[in-house]
């Protein structure tokens, strides 16, 4: 399957060939399009729980169903599902983070036909009380994944889902560690290819290439040469090409705050107490996106990235259209420039030009030069 | 009112004027701004409310509530939101963001304003039970106006559950020691009983006024609809509403028994979805041009028909703001299983307005692709469909609430010709 580093490429890219051989064997897949979603109540179901995820630039037929006006993920998704891409898909589990995502899971119930779909509120502030209604929500969900399936699923189950979804996170959190040294020992770009096809295959197959990944890593020779360290900010980027081109540019991206890359991995569950509310204690309280209330728990984590990470500049990468980025940007950009840490916007759509990317980071990484001299 | 009076009303109505009493609602508009202005010189405080948060609560303990979305409603009716905008987007905010947002923003920052303005908040309050567009939009109203906020978390809309109840009141008894906190005083029990009685009698006489426009020809237009929401909005669980409603019921009833209609000539009973353009209302007269009479839309029904229960304040403002109405939508329609658990807001949403559909006698739906609010207008689509499955023209104009360069003027005028030229081959 090529050198340890395409692997995860090649991964997802032929996501759709680890899905037919988990259904061959008689198993149930569900969706998610944030990841709120508490995979482990899933996996502990006996369900895989993968992201959706789009290649194709068009939206033609999601958009006689939703306006121009909201995110291409979301439309992206919708058009994939309308042309049966997601046939394979034996349900949906969506949790509350924007509008825009709540209201797709509620025309997609309409217009997609699934076995089964469900809707957790989840609450915008981490406080004990939040955590309370949480664990009420969390309780209602999983009594009707339990009917749905014909099946308890016991706290000996959830133990074991959150014993492997932290093993993968903390293998995460330990290639993304490879990224404090100078030069980094991988690129943003590996690190993100990493990411993404940890959401569309199992965590323990995904776990098994990591640490095979982790020990190649550590004996290679050609490392990233960037001029600059840089960290990337944003919602879903799934178009990798727009990471590339930010490193083809002359900066490596050391670090990020993108929700497919350390938001989604960041935090583990704890082991110890009743394991659905340790579940919904480390949801609440995981990295936040722009979703959760106040936007200071937000920028305390960029800031803390920024700097174990020694980040010279950062890129926010915001899809058009998706709201909380936009509102918290000006905040977040003012932060960071107090701190010393200048950035640069780029909007981003379904098919953004590279070629006008590329020219505005290689300004951006000769303006930081110029500061860093 | 007075028999002259009376027959006074009901000419100026029959020359399509609208209703007298909707003339009241100025005069309370430009009270509600002045007392807002004159609070701090009265020693009482401010705070900066989204429209749909427990104003009642406010009331009972004397704080002077500011609605900014209503107040970016006036700025674009008024043709001051273009300039606030501008500033808005010169600072970093997105042309894509909410219009009410960049409009109030501009505001903060600029000044000036009709109604002399928006005195500044000592706090802020946002409640999540809308959209989460509007919590991005009070924190950012929090850093730049370095005013505390307090957020009421709703993690979902129009659902129901009784933990979701619980969780708001929980956050309802953290917000009364807050507000208790800012304003020195402890809550008087008696005074926010009052004001929960007055929202319930606000919300009995607005669900007489809804019902009364089913009739044929519609006594009470979507202009008045809105004007009186103004007050509903800003002033309920105070006297206003309830003296200001009580007179249109009066009037829309007079009216009612003279069979005269707020649209001379009702030929089409329309149903609106969605926002108005609020710089445009004149549109609604080009509508009536044609016979067109708005005699329904769902953003005047829901939660403001809510009654309350004055023995359990707290939990009749929970059911109210977490269910939006829900509760007494499932009262009324039991059939329709409203609150059954498979039912998501959406669905929800296409029921009633097949519900209102029927009930109201509509002969064809209009609905505004309002790009401000991603709420509304995400599922829009898919209410055109379900009421076209019922075999109702719909027409669909793209625009927004308060952005005008989002908004062809003469495209949408040619549509509505369009759309009224196929009507009456129809017919």
């Amino acid at each position: 399957m090529g050198t340890p580093t395409s692997i995860f490429r090649q991964l997802y890219k032929n996501r759709n060939d680890f899905l037919a051989s988990w259904k061959k064997q008689g198993k149930k897949v569900f969706g998610y399009f944030c990841t709120y979603t508490p995979e482990e109540i899933i996996y502990a179901a006996g369900i895989l729980s993968i992201r959706t995820s789009v290649d194709v630039a068009s939206t033609a037929m999601a958009d006689a169903y939703l306006p121009n006006f909201i995110c291409s993920y979301a439309r992206q998704c919708l058009d994939a599902a309308l042309k049966d891409q997601y046939k394979g898909l034996d349900g949906y589990v969506s949790a509350y983070t924007c509008d825009t995502i709540r209201n797709l899971l509620w025309v997609w119930k309409r217009l997609v036909p699934s076995k089964y779909i469900d809707f957790i509120s989840f609450p915008s502030k981490a406080t004990d009380k939040a955590l309370d209604f949480l664990l009420q929500e969390l309780i209602r969900s999983k009594t009707k994944l339990e009917k749905f399936c014909g099946k308890q699923i016991t706290d000996q189950a959830l133990l074991k889902a959150i014993r492997v979804y932290n093993e993968n996170r903390t293998l995460l959190s330990k290639v993304y560690d490879l990224r404090k040294s100078d030069p980094p020992l991988i690129s943003g770009t590996e690190a993100l290819d990493i990411v993404r096809a940890a959401t569309v295959i199992s965590k323990e197959e995904h776990s098994t290439y990591l640490k095979q990944f982790t020990s190649y890593v550590k004996e290679r020779d050609n490392l990233p040469k960037g001029r600059v360290r840089l960290l990337v900010s944003g919602p879903v980027v799934q178009d990798i090409n727009l990471i590339e081109t930010i490193e083809n540019s002359g900066g490596t991206i050391v670090a990020d705050d993108l929700c497919l890359g350390s938001r989604y991995f960041w935090d583990t569950v704890d082991m110890n107490g009743d394991p659905l509310k340790a579940i919904a204690k480390r949801y609440l309280g995981r990295a936040r996106c722009p979703c959760r209330h106040p936007p200071e728990e937000r920028l305390k984590y960029v800031m803390r990235m920024v700097e174990d990470f020694k980040a010279d500049g950062a890129v926010f990468l915001l899809q058009k259209f998706c709201d909380t980025h936009f509102f918290e940007h000006p905040f977040l950009e003012e932060k960071l420039k107090e701190n010393g840490i200048p950035s640069l916007l780029i909007e981003i759509e379904q098919s953004t030009p590279i070629g006008a990317v590329k020219t505005r980071v290689e300004a951006f990484i000769e303006m930081l030069e110029g500061t860093n001299r | 009112m007075t028999e002259e009076e009376r027959a006074e009303a009901r000419s100026r109505i029959a020359e399509g004027k609208g209703l007298r009493s909707s003339r009241e609602v100025q005069q309370l508009i430009v009270r509600h701004y002045s007392e807002a202005q004159q609070a701090h010189s009265n020693g009482k405080l401010v705070a900066w409310l989204t429209a749909l948060s427990p104003v009642e609560l406010l009331y009972a303990m004397e704080v002077v509530p500011v609605f900014p979305e209503n107040y970016s409603a006036v700025c674009a009716s008024t043709g001051v939101a273009p300039e606030y905008m501008e500033a808005a987007e010169s600072k970093g905010y997105s042309r894509d963001l909410c219009s009410y947002f960049r409009c109030n923003f501009g505001h903060v920052i600029q000044g000036g304003g009709p109604m002399d303005g928006l005195p500044k908040p000592d706090f802020l309050l946002a409640t999540g039970n809308v959209c989460y567009t509007r919590v991005k939009w009070w924190e950012t109203l929090s850093h730049t106006l370095k005013a505390p906020l307090f957020f009421i978390d709703v993690p979902t809309a129009g659902e129901y559950s009784d933990y979701a109840i619980n969780y708001f009141m929980s956050q309802l008894q953290d917000f009364t020691t807050f507000l208790e906190k800012q304003t020195g005083h402890k809550l008087d029990d008696a005074k926010l009983k009052e004001a929960i009685q007055l929202s319930d009698r606000t919300g009995a006489l607005w669900t007489e006024l809804m019902e009364l426009r089913r009739k044929i020809p519609c006594p009470m237009g979507v202009l008045d609809a809105l004007s009186d929401m103004f007050v509903l909005v800003t002033y309920v669980g105070t006297k206003a509403p309830v003296e200001l409603l009580e007179k249109v019921r009066d009037e829309v009833r007079d009216v009612v028994k003279h069979s005269i209609g707020v649209v001379p000539n009702e030929k089409y009973r329309l149903l609106f979805d969605n926002i108005p353009p609020w710089f445009d209302l004149r549109l609604i007269k080009y509508f009536q041009s044609y016979g067109g009479s708005f005699v329904v839309e769902p953003y005047t029904q829901f939660v403001w028909s809510s009654r309350m229960d004055p023995s359990k304040p707290l939990r009749s403002l929970a059911v109210k703001y977490v269910t939006l109405g829900l509760e007494d939508l499932d009262r009324k329609y039991p059939n329709l299983g409203l609150k059954e658990p498979d039912k998501s807001g959406f669905d929800i949403r296409i029921l009633l307005n097949i519900q209102f559909a029927k009930e109201y006698s509509v002969d064809a739906v209009v609905i505004h692709w309002n790009r401000s609010c991603k709420q509304m207008s995400i599922g829009e689509m898919e209410v055109k469909n379900s009421l076209q499955e019922l075999g109702l023209p719909v027409l669909v104009f793209e625009g927004d609430m308060v952005d005008q360069r989002y908004y062809q003027e003469d495209q949408v005028k040619a549509k509505i010709d369009a759309f009224f030229e196929m009507l009456g081959q129809q017919t």
